[in-house]
């Protein structure tokens, strides 16, 4: 298990519910432990990511506003 | 017989009402919906007959209930319902049929294959052979329903930001987005992003509207897995947030689907614990323009433009007159295309696949056929058709005008205030049913 | 003579009946109530799918496919009237001559736009696979069935050829395809419903 990500996506651009469908697939690319960290430009992954988490049982390691317009988030596949 | 057969074959008989049976029975087999696929347009096979995808289903049906084809199956090409072919028709109902009911409209005896689709999705559902990104959707948003608070202090913070960019583009110190305002006469139910807030909001300030913005989205994504339960929960949040504040009525972002959700469906779901009022956003548009309450400028929009008609607004709702009147207030040449509803949009279609990207070229060309007006999409699911569009439509500058039916943007992505714009248009309370130009006989078209 | 119509008659009732069990079936489904406030009418909706709604004009399919429309319509109605004939045979002495012969030209065309209706299912790469033996069983049965009351109506050697055979497709008509008849009626009253409830049909003309 490493703390840096082993996978880093951009979602600039991608309006919801593109984020979640992304994060759902790259999630089976890494291994159990391992990170994902994404970059969005839609506000909608604040709520729609850590629901996602919630009800797939990953974790959210982060999740951050970045400069006003981005927003950073880090999940961990535990399952 | 495996579980997942007997639960899919279990779901297939919960399902089986009148209407069903019905769509299940009348098929004649005369191939004259062909054409009235799109896919079928896209691609001319025999598998795009939307009887041929029904014929999927009712071999099972069949199979099950008809007494000649228990005796002969051949007959009828009955067949046992088993993995394979449930893995096929729950690619038919999911990736080549938009429920559009292009088909039932062209249909002699009226045949509602869509009905049918749906009954093969709740049975992929039920089996567990739905496509895993649809139940997770529906999931992560029923569990947003469940405990909001950890995400509603970011929602807060992101409404406020956008609260500044509203005051900006309005130039008025007082306009707001209201949240969770007891009392409002209107909750608004975006989808979720900025881009179905911030203009909505506009106007709702300009229109000097008593509203409030639902701290839910209005996609439904148990409604795509025709899941009840699933779309049910979703829906739930919406509307216990209509009861708690006590709102009279609820207005629908762009998309269609959800329109058509809670328009159509909810009343259904909550039977008397939902009274309120269901409007898309652009009967409130049509509105706000008739009576006045909203200026707009007849020749905002100096290019020629056409109008896509979403199939969940037009051919699944009536919603056919409304955005004619308003685009018809904003843009200085509207025109009518021939056909003028190809319908179907929500193209739910992976994007490399190549019949779906044909599709679009279809409804491109007939576009472009016809003096290449700028096109307007209705519906949230546009954007799966701009996405499928060929790179030259998908520049910034059309993207956007293909994704915001009523708010033009500026260079800088602004939406302009409708209520900025001058002169004024002497609304004065005519009815938008007037005048519009719509004519009946073009929905044969359809 | 008399055996053979008793036959017809009894394939008749025993087609009357299977549709009749095949209607209490569907009848016992479930129907649901819609609740959602309607936008448009309901009647009206229903008086459009049964009426304007079936006109050749009203939809871009029939439109695109008029003449394989307009063949079906007439084929429907050779059907109709050869049934109406084989109820009507103990009668037949009594048919004024221009109602015999032009009944039997409507059967005879009925019978030929059947003909042509099954070989483009056996001619027609769609049709072709889209249908199943019922169907190709189900048209050619029919126009037989047509062609022979035309037939009978005209030549006293093909009456009892049309009661036999009109024995067989009446009792036919439940068991296989040719009972969209009566799933015509559910199926347009359902479409009324829900169009009509939506108002998008009937839709009201737009006031120029």
């Amino acid at each position: 298990m490493s703390d840096s990500p082993k996978l880093t996506l951009d979602f600039k651009g991608l309006l919801c519910p593109m984020p979640v469908v992304k994060i759902a697939q790259a999630i089976k690319q890494v291994q159990v432990g391992e990170l994902i960290e994404a970059v969005a430009t839609d506000p909608g992954v604040m709520a729609d990511i850590p629901a996602w988490t919630r009800s797939t049982g990953h974790e959210l390691v982060a999740l951050e506003k970045q400069d006003g317009k981005t927003f950073r988030f880090v999940v961990k596949r535990v399952k | 017989m495996t579980e997942t057969i007997e639960l899919a074959l279990k779901a297939l008989e919960a399902q089986l009402n009148q209407p069903l049976e019905t769509a299940l029975e009348a098929c004649a087999r005369c191939g004259i919906c062909a054409e009235a696929c799109h896919y079928y347009r896209a691609e001319p096979r025999v598998e795009h007959i939307p009887a041929h995808r029904a014929e999927q289903l009712r071999s099972v049906y069949r199979y099950e209930h008809d007494f000649l084809s228990r005796m002969f199956p051949v007959w009828t090409r009955a067949e046992k319902l088993d993995e394979t072919t449930l893995a096929n028709l729950t690619e038919i109902a999911f990736s080549q049929c938009t429920l559009c009911r292009r088909c039932t409209v062209n249909c002699p005896l009226g045949v509602d294959t869509p009905l049918m689709m749906r009954a093969i999705r709740a049975m992929a559902t039920a089996a567990g052979t739905a496509p895993e990104i649809l139940v997770m959707l529906a999931d992560a948003a029923i569990e947003k329903g469940n405990d909001p608070s950890f995400y509603k202090e970011m929602f807060l913070e992101q409404i406020a930001d956008m609260e500044k960019q509203l005051r900006e583009i309005t130039g008025d110190e007082n306009a707001g987005i209201p949240v969770e305002k007891q009392g409002a006469k209107i909750l608004y139910v975006p989808l979720a992003g900025a881009h179905t807030i911030l203009p909505p909001a506009v106007v709702f300030n300009a229109a000097k509207e008593d509203w409030t913005l639902s701290i839910f989205e209005a996609s439904n994504y148990g409604v795509f897995l025709a899941d009840v339960n699933r779309a049910r929960q979703v829906a739930k949040r919406i509307v216990d947030e209509a009861n708690r504040l006590g709102v009279k009525e609820i207005v629908i972002s762009e998309c269609g689907h959800a329109y058509a959700c809670y328009r159509w469906d909810v009343p259904n779901w909550f039977a008397g614990r939902f009274d309120f009022k269901v409007r898309s956003l652009i009967e409130v548009l049509a509105e706000y323009i008739a009576e006045g309450k909203i200026k707009v400028d007849p020749t905002g929009i100096p290019e020629s433009v056409t109008y896509h008609d979403s199939c969940n607004l037009a051919r699944n709702g009536g919603l056919l007159e409304e955005p004619r009147y308003v685009l018809k207030n904003i843009v200085g040449d509207f025109r009518e295309m021939t056909p003028n509803k190809a319908g179907a949009l929500s193209l739910r279609r992976r994007r490399r696949d190549r019949c779906a990207r044909r599709i679009c070229r279809t409804k491109n060309r007939r576009r472009q056929t016809q003096g290449g007006p700028n096109q307007k999409h209705r519906c949230a699911g546009g954007r799966c058709c701009v996405r499928e569009l060929p790179p030259a439509d998908r520049r910034p500058e059309r993207a956007l005008q293909l994704e915001r039916p009523c708010y033009r943007t500026d260079g800088s992505g602004r939406p302009r205030d409708a209520a900025a714009q001058t002169p004024a248009r002497g609304g004065g309370g005519a009815s938008f049913r007037r005048g519009t130009g719509w004519n009946s006989k073009d929905l044969g078209r359809v | 003579m008399l055996i053979f119509q008793l036959l017809a008659f009894a394939g008749l009732a025993a087609g009357l009946y299977g549709i009749y069990l095949r209607y209490a079936e569907t009848r016992r489904r479930a129907l649901p109530v819609d609740k959602s406030p309607v936008k448009g009418n309901i009647s009206h909706g229903i008086a459009y799918a049964f009426t304007t709604g079936m006109m050749p004009w009203a939809k871009e399919s029939t439109r695109i496919h008029l003449i394989a429309y307009l063949r079906g319509i007439g084929f429907h109605i050779g059907i109709f009237a050869a049934i109406g004939t084989v109820i009507l045979s103990p009668f037949w002495e009594w048919f004024p001559p221009l109602l015999s012969w032009t009944l039997s030209w409507v059967l005879f065309l009925g019978a030929l736009l059947g003909a042509a209706g099954g070989l483009m299912r056996i001619a027609e790469h769609n049709l072709r696979g889209l249908s199943l033996p019922d169907d190709h069983f189900a048209v050619w049965l029919t126009t037989l069935f047509i062609a022979v009351t035309g037939l009978g109506l005209v030549n006293e050697a093909f009456v009892v050829p049309m009661y036999l055979v009109g024995a067989v497709t009446f009792t036919y008509v439940p068991l296989g395809k040719i009972r969209h008849c009566l799933y015509f009626f559910f199926s347009r009253t359902f479409f009324g419903k829900f169009f009509g409830r939506r108002g998008v049909f009937p839709h009201p003309e737009a006031v120029q």
